[in-house]
C-alpha cells in the first residue's frame, strides 16, 4: 500500500462521507423530533436528482438545478406530511408502512417519468476536472462536495444550537407535549422540519446525481441503506452522530471497495451490527 | 375567570371525571385536593389541553372563550401557564434556554431578569442543563418557565412533590407573592399544610369523579371530619 493509495482512498471516503451526511442529516433531523423513520427519504433523494437533472438539461445551470431539486422535494415532503403522515401520527407501524409505500410510489413514478436508463448529471467545466493537492490530483467536484457537507453541517449546528427555532426543536425532542403547552404549535414545527429534511434530501439527490449517477429503482434504495447505517451507527436523531457515522461509513466503503470489493456489504453492515450490540443507541445517540 | 361546567373526561373507555363544576377567579389561589388517583392531574390536563385524557362532556371556559376542545398551544396563548406534575423541564436545554424558548412578552410582565430575581438559584445555574438540576431547582425552573409565558392562569400540579421542607417553604413564599398579582392560580397539592397556607378556596375530588367538598380554605382547616373522610390516607 503506497501513501498515494491511502491518501486517495481517504479522499474517496471523505467525499462520499460528505454526500452521506447531506442525506443522513435530513433523515436524522426528522427522526429526532417526529420519531418517524422516513423510508421515503431515498425516494426524495432520487426525485431531487431527476428534477435537478431535468433543470440542468433545460437551462445548463447547476445552481438552479440544486435550488429547484431541493425546493421541489421540500414541497413534496410537506405534501406527504400534511396529507398522509399526520393522519397516523404516533402509530409506528402505519407510519413506517406509509413511508415505504411512498418510497415505492416515488420509485415507480421516476421510472415512468425519466425512463429506466442510468443517467448522470453533466457538470460545468469549473466544477469538473481535478485539483492538484500537492502530490496527487483529485476530482474537483468531490472536494467541493466535502466542503459543502462541512458547510451544511456547521450551518445546521448553528441553527440547532444558537437559534430560537433550534431551541424549540430540541425542546420538542425532549418533551413534545410540554412545548405545546407553552404555546408552540408543534404541528407547524413538524411540518416545517419535514420540509427542511426533505429539502436536504432533494439537495443531496442533485449532488448525488453528479457524484454517483442515477439508476432508477437502485439509487434510492442504495442511498437509503447507507443513510440507515450511518444514523444507526451515529445514533438516530443526533446531528453530530450523523457526521461521525458518515465519516466512518464513507471511509469503510472506500477502503473496502478498493481492497476487498467482494465483501462490500459485510464490511458495511458488520460495524453497524457490532455497534448495535455494544451500544444500541448508537455512538452519539441517547438512550430511549 | 376559569369556569368549568359539568366536565367529564376519560382515558379510552375509563371515565375518570364525571361532572366537575369549578371556578377560579383572577387574583385568587384555588387549591385542588384529593387522594392519589382521584383525577386531579386529569383535571389539570383537561384544562391545559394536553392529551390524554379526552374530554367527553361539559365545558371549560377561560377569559370568555370556550376552550373545551382547543389545542393546548392555543390555550397557552390565551394565557394559561402549565407547571406539570413531575416538572417536565427540557432536559437537554440549559436553564436559560428552558426559560427563553417559549417566552411571550407582555407590558410590565415577566421577563428573564424578573424570573431570575424571583428564583436567584436559577440564575446561578443558568448554564446548566435541565437534566443536571436538583428536584427543587427543576421545580423552580418549571414555575419560572411558565411565568415567562406571562400567564393569567397558572396551573400548578403538585409543586411540592418530592421536595425538601426548605425548598417547599420557598415555593410557598413564591406562590404567596404571585397571589394578588393579576393572575389566577389553580394549585393541585397533596401537602395539606402548603395548600391551606396559600389558598383562598379549596375543592376536594372524591372517588366518584366529582367534587366531594368545596369551600373556603379556613372552613376546611376547621373541618376535621372532611379532612379525615376525603384526605387522610
Ligand atoms: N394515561 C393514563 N391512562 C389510563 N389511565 C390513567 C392515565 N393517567 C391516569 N390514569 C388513571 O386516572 C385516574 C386519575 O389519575 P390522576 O388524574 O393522575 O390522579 P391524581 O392526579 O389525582 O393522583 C387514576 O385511576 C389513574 O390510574
Ligand atoms: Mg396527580
Amino acid at each position: 500500500m503506497t501513501m498515494e493509495f491511502v491518501f486517495f482512498q481517504l479522499l474517496n471516503g471523505l467525499s462520499f462521507a460528505g454526500l452521506l451526511f447531506l442525506v443522513a442529516s435530513g433523515f436524522t433531523l426528522i427522526f429526532g423530533l417526529m420519531r418517524v423513520v422516513n423510508l421515503a427519504h431515498g425516494g426524495f433523494y432520487l426525485v431531487g436528482g431527476y428534477i435537478g437533472l431535468t433543470i440542468v438539461l433545460a437551462t445548463g445551470n447547476i445552481w438552479l438545478a440544486a435550488l429547484g431539486g431541493a425546493l421541489a422535494v421540500g414541497v413534496l415532503g410537506v405534501l406527504m406530511e400534511t396529507s398522509l403522515l399526520r393522519r397516523v401520527r404516533g402509530q409506528e407501524l402505519p407510519e413506517v408502512l406509509l413511508t415505504i409505500g411512498v418510497a415505492f410510489m416515488l420509485g415507480d413514478l421516476t421510472l415512468a417519468f425519466w425512463g429506466g436508463d442510468p443517467r448522470a448529471m453533466p457538470l460545468p467545466d469549473y466544477l469538473s476536472g481535478s485539483v492538484d493537492l500537492g502530490f496527487i490530483g483529485y476530482p474537483r467536484f468531490r472536494v467541493l462536495v466535502t466542503l459543502l457537507a462541512v458547510a451544511v453541517g456547521i450551518a445546521l449546528w448553528l441553527l440547532m444550537s444558537k437559534t430560537r427555532v433550534g431551541a424549540i426543536v430540541r425542546a420538542g425532542v425532549d418533551d413534545r407535549e410540554m412545548i405545546a403547552a407553552l404555546g408552540i404549535n408543534i404541528r407547524l414545527v413538524f411540518t416545517g422540519l419535514f420540509f427542511f429534511g426533505a429539502l436536504l434530501a432533494g439537495l443531496s439527490g442533485v449532488v448525488g446525481a453528479a457524484f454517483l449517477g442515477l439508476v432508477p429503482g437502485e439509487s434510492d434504495i442504495e442511498i437509503l441503506l447507507f443513510a440507515l447505517v450511518v444514523v444507526i451507527l451515529g445514533g438516530l436523531g443526533s446531528l453530530p452522530g450523523a457526521a461521525i457515522g458518515s465519516v466512518i461509513v464513507g471511509l469503510i466503503d472506500a477502503f473496502a471497495k478498493a481492497l476487498v470489493p467482494e465483501l462490500a456489504f459485510f464490511t458495511l453492515f458488520a460495524p453497524m451490527a457490532i455497534v448495535l450490540v455494544l451500544r444500541p443507541e448508537g455512538l452519539l445517540g441517547r438512550r430511549a | 375567570m376559569l369556569s368549568i361546567e359539568n366536565l367529564r373526561c376519560a382515558y379510552g373507555t375509563a371515565e375518570i371525571l364525571r361532572g366537575i363544576d369549578m371556578d377560579v377567579h383572577v387574583g385568587e389561589v384555588v387549591a385542588l385536593l384529593g387522594r392519589n388517583g382521584m383525577g386531579k392531574t386529569s383535571l389539570v390536563r383537561s384544562v391545559a389541553g394536553t392529551r390524554p385524557p379526552v374530554v367527553s362532556g361539559g365545558t371549560i371556559r377561560w377569559a370568555g372563550t370556550d376552550t373545551t376542545h382547543a389545542p393546548s398551544h392555543e390555550r397557552a396563548r390565551l394565557g394559561m401557564g402549565l407547571v406539570p406534575q413531575g416538572r417536565h423541564v427540557f432536559s437537554s436545554l440549559t436553564v436559560h434556554e428552558n426559560l427563553t424558548v417559549a417566552a411571550r412578552r407582555r407590558q410590565n410582565g415577566w421577563d428573564l431578569d424578573e424570573v431570575y430575581a424571583f428564583f436567584p438559584r436559577l440564575q446561578e445555574r443558568s448554564r446548566s442543563r435541565g437534566r443536571n438540576l436538583s428536584g427543587g431547582e427543576q421545580q423552580m425552573l418549571a414555575i419560572g418557565r411558565a411565568l415567562m409565558t406571562n400567564p393569567q392562569l397558572l396551573l400548578m400540579d403538585e409543586p411540592s412533590e418530592g421536595l425538601a421542607p426548605a425548598v417547599i417553604a420557598q415555593i410557598r413564599e413564591r406562590i404567596q407573592q404571585l397571589k394578588g398579582s393579576d393572575i389566577a392560580v389553580l394549585l393541585v397539592e397533596q401537602n395539606l399544610g402548603l395548600a391551606l397556607s396559600v389558598a383562598d378556596r379549596v375543592y376536594i375530588l372524591g372517588d366518584e369523579g366529582r367534587v366531594a367538598w368545596h369551600g373556603q380554605a379556613s372552613e376546611l382547616e376547621a373541618d376535621d371530619d372532611a379532612q379525615q373522610r376525603l384526605l387522610a390516607v
